[in-house]
């Protein structure tokens, strides 16, 4: 699948560049389209808290009075306009947009802080643990490319089984193996607390398994296919040893689909993170997400939405520039 | 139409299984006193560090074994000590860090936040006036001592002297009275408290200091159930300085007089408790009078069952709040485990009397003679929780009516007749009985998360199957948490049973959930929305009466209104806060309020 992407993307890109384009011309249309993409999800997570939520103000008067109260028209008006409900739909997108601009994200109904704080203070363990697991995940991946792809023995079979059974475990499940076996069962990492490099080790292990087997699939069919090619041929022909070749010529043929698919994997470890946090019991994003959606508090999750966009945004800007250093033909 | 979790306890959440791995006590014996030697080496008070000794091993049971209360039994014991004895451990020392492993993380961590789940937290730094002690007393705490005047109307307290929040400012009648106004002032959303409201919002009238230590409250009529009321965990007195601020500034930053005070809120984590140096207002029924034990408390938030069960296992953690159903045994044979249940209702049904079928109070008597309450109980939560069929009442009060179940037990038969009689006579290719060519449908709408989780859940499938067998179609609707609040399906009439609890501690729960209003406005505790004159003349004599004898009569005439004859409510089992405790902890208690541990008298050994 990724390989596909990955020739998309690099048709779409490197025609566009060829055109004479510099790289900062290019460079300022991806980040245009990047606020395309934020704007697109500012805009669809405000129409869903205004079209599904009608009845914003008495949700906050239930949650501030403990029943499903019948509020007085007073009451309603006085939380109305207190949170600005009152005004028409267009001057509430305006105003919300124009807050955005400003990096206001508003305030949590229930927690009383700024919703920018809230997400400040839980964003960066979150991103640890993302970062953390898609580093594992690749040199876990290219570890096991370079020694066994194209190789058709048993070790390369094994090799491709074990991706294939990493790419479908459930992360909740692994998370919690790994946690009763290596944290309960053998006490070599902490179930609560500890330092804070070997308590990552658990979770980042747990996100990393699926996503290195993806990666190595997708980096798997690409470094078999380049060892095919004639200049690896031509390689061997001037006495470079295998592993030479592996390493220092196909496996760079076999990055770009790994690559794209980064992008890709940066998205699905940071939702992937609401699970884990809760299985290590970390700090972080996810259960800021999980409570503030089943409170119904609109400004918490409007904002872990914009969040996680801005992170898929730039992870895949950033995969993007990376393909230009990697296969320097994309640059011309 | 319904109690909010926030204003109710929520104590029960259990969901998944979880691994029983025995022969690993060196292990974990090492990993605790690995941790332990962690938490002394970094405390201050080095001088007691290592004094602990090794008695963890005697077996001297600290806490005796209580009967399990069973169904029909009179009023239980609060405060149960089960499972594995207590090890007395000799003599408390001072000194190191207790790590407690509990499960959800409360929006805001002050007194005002009166979801439960804030209360277990906040019991460790606030106080209430009076102390709730077992059979329904209450002793002295920061009131030294009170007395009632005007025919019950007005409460007469002696404040404590020489007492001291956490941020220096005094005691006094003047501040505890800024707490009452701060309470029940909805317009300032930052303190308003909704828990005090439906205690005591429509009997209030004044709270004046008559001078530095004596505090008058005066009610609009006399209430007797005022002092049960302070007793509770909602009703924390805390500094007025720091009732000034803002709600953004009062949410993580809590300042009472308890035995510990919030040095840090690890947002997502935990909340790091200190002793205080300077306490010195411990309740009347504190176990030994002086300072905490413990130099810190890691509040840690565990949300996940397995992990929590993991982190006592392995030692991270000393104290597990809520053994799910599937771990009730073997938490059992391997740790001290405390129960407590809960005083006001138990977890029960609402059955809809003012639409749908059950607006015919044969109906609703026929879905509570079908229904098998102690097989179901034992099936659902596999001998966790007590069935208590009596809907209205908790066994734990004292004026409970312990009649109550055998009259409503298990009887198809009886349950068939009523239906006859009814008239839904008819029967589908289901077998489900009809009238008029109608199918007998109820819907039952629950809160996935919110007011029932999976063992719930198994709990009312077991219903449904027992309500076919007399021809009632049980339809389970379950809500989304985020669309509870707002789903049109949890309000009348688009619901026919629904599943509610109200934690209180006395018979007080009948005037916070059946009085017609609370503040002038429809009282929405009482889901059916029906109210019955009989129950409401009751109550009105039972806040007034301090003759015991004529509290329980009026009690167990408003459960036998409530139950047997309007049939409002079907009761489940007992609402229970449990607790297991690692060998190495030892003199924990739960409160005779919402079963809270009690901190301030716990130690760990070495």
């Amino acid at each position: 699948m990724s390989a596909i992407a990955a020739d998309q993307v690099a048709v779409a890109a490197a025609p566009s560049r060829r055109r004479g384009r510099t790289f900062a011309q290019w460079f300022a249309t991806r980040v245009i389209s990047g606020i395309g993409v934020l704007w697109a999800a500012a805009t669809i997570a405000f129409l869903l808290q205004t079209l599904t939520q009608s009845g914003r103000a008495k949700h906050i008067i239930d949650q501030l009075t403990g029943t499903q109260a019948n509020p007085t028209k007073a009451e309603v008006a006085k939380i109305n306009s207190q949170y600005g409900f009152d005004g028409s739909i267009w001057h509430q997108y305006i105003d919300y947009v124009g807050n955005l601009v400003h990096g206001n994200l508003g305030v949590s109904y229930y927690q009383h802080q700024a919703v920018t704080r809230i997400i400040g203070q839980q964003i960066g363990a979150t991103l640890v643990l993302t970062f953390t697991a898609l580093l594992l995940a690749w040199i876990f991946a290219v570890v096991l490319t370079v020694l066994a792809a194209g190789r058709h023995n048993i070790w390369s079979a094994i090799a491709n089984f074990l991706q294939m059974l990493a790419a479908s475990l459930p992360s909740y499940w692994v998370g919690t193996i790994l946690l009763v076996v290596f944290a309960v069962q053998l006490h070599i990492f902490p179930v609560l607390g500890g330092n804070p490099v070997v308590a990552l080790v658990l979770p980042a292990l747990t996100m990393a398994l699926p996503v290195s087997g993806f990666l190595g699939q997708v980096m798997q069919d690409e470094f078999s296919s380049a060892l095919e090619q004639p200049f690896v041929t031509t390689s061997r022909a001037r006495g470079i040893t295998d592993f030479g070749v592996r390493v220092v010529h196909v496996l760079r043929h076999a990055t770009l689909p790994g690559l794209t698919l980064s992008g890709w994997a940066v998205g699905y470890l940071f939702s992937n993170a609401v699970l884990v946090e809760q299985v290590f019991d970390r700090p972080g994003i996810g259960s800021v997400l999980t409570t503030s959606a089943s409170n119904g508090d609109v400004p918490l999750v409007t904002g872990v939405v914009l969040a996680s966009a801005a992170i898929y945004v730039i992870a895949n800007l950033v995969v993007d520039v990376l393909y230009g250093l990697v296969d320097p033909r994309l640059r011309t | 139409m319904n109690q909010n979790p926030r204003t109710q306890s929520r104590p029960q959440k259990q969901k998944l299984g979880r691994r029983r791995l025995q022969g690993l006590a060196l292990l974990t014996a090492l990993a605790i006193a690995l941790l332990a030697l962690a938490g002394c080496g970094s405390s201050s008070n080095s001088d007691t560090s290592g004094a602990g000794n090794s008695a963890g091993v005697s077996n001297s049971a600290r806490a005796s074994i209580t009967s399990e209360a069973l169904q029909g039994v009179t009023p239980t014991t609060n405060d149960q000590s089960l499972g594995v004895a207590a090890a007395s451990g000799g003599t408390p020392t001072g000194g190191g860090t207790l790590t407690v492993a509990w499960e959800q993380e409360p929006p805001c961590i002050d007194g005002n936040t009166v979801w439960v789940q804030a209360g277990y937290l906040s019991q460790q730094y606030l106080e209430e006036l009076v102390s709730a002690a077992p059979n329904g007393t209450s002793v002295p705490w920061l009131a030294t001592s009170w007395s009632t005047s005007n025919g019950g109307k007005t409460y007469t307290f002696q404040i404590r002297h020489n007492v001291k929040f956490t941020d220096g400012t005094p005691l006094t009648a003047q501040a505890v009275a800024t707490n009452f106004y701060d309470w029940l002032n909805p317009k300032n959303t930052a303190t308003y408290n909704s828990y005090v409201a439906a205690y005591i919002g429509d009997v209030f009238q004044s709270a004046k200091a008559l001078s530095t230590y004596t505090l008058q409250v005066n009610l609009k009529r006399p209430y007797v159930y005022l002092i049960d009321g302070l007793s509770q965990y909602a009703f924390g007195i805390q500094s007025p300085k720091q009732l000034a601020q803002p709600a953004t500034v009062q949410c993580g930053h809590p300042v009472g007089t308890g035995a510990f005070k919030v040095a840090q809120w690890n947002h997502g984590q935990d909340v790091v408790l200190v002793r205080n140096p300077n306490w010195n207002s411990w309740p009347a029924n504190e176990r030994h009078k002086g300072l905490a034990y413990l130099d810190k408390v890691i509040w840690r938030f565990v949300p996940d069952n397995t992990t929590r069960w993991s982190a006592l296992q392995s030692g991270a953690a000393q104290l597990l709040y809520d053994i799910p159903a599937v771990d009730w045994l073997p938490a059992k044979s391997q740790y001290e485990v405390l129960r407590h249940t809960t005083g006001g209702t138990p977890f029960r049904f609402f059955l809809a009397a003012n639409w749908g079928p059950l607006k015919d109070v044969r109906l609703r008597q026929a879905v509570i003679y079908a229904f098998n309450d102690k097989a179901a109980v034992q099936a659902a939560y596999q001998g966790e929780r007590i069935p208590n069929e009596d809907g209205a009442l908790s066994p734990a009060n004292v004026t409970y009516d312990a009649s109550i179940n055998a009259a409503l037990a298990y009887n198809p038969a009886k349950a068939n007749s009523l239906l006859n009689q009814a008239g839904w006579t008819g029967r589908n290719s289901q077998g489900y009985r009809t009238k008029d060519g109608k199918e007998l449908t109820l819907r039952l709408v629950y809160g996935t998360d919110e007011n029932a989780d999976g063992d719930d859940v198994q709990l009312f499938q077991i219903l449904q199957a027992e309500e076919k067998q007399v021809g009632i179609n049980v339809v389970l609707v379950p809500v989304a948490p985020s669309q509870f609040w707002t789903s049109k399906q949890t309000v009348g009439p688009n619901w026919d049973i629904q599943p509610w609890y109200w934690v209180g501690r006395s018979a007080e729960t009948f005037h916070v959930v059946w009085n017609p209003q609370i503040e002038g406005a429809p009282n929405t505790f009482n889901a059916t929305g029906y109210f019955d004159p009989r129950v409401t003349a009751d109550i009105t004599k039972l806040d007034q009466t301090t003759n015991v004898a004529e509290q329980t009569t009026l009690s167990h005439q408003i459960q036998q209104t409530l139950t047997e004859k309007d049939a409002l409510v079907l009761g489940i089992a007992g609402m229970q806060v449990t607790l297991a405790v690692s060998p190495k902890l030892h003199g924990v208690w739960q409160s005779d309020d919402v079963g809270e541990p009690v901190l301030s008298d716990a130690w760990l050994s070495n």
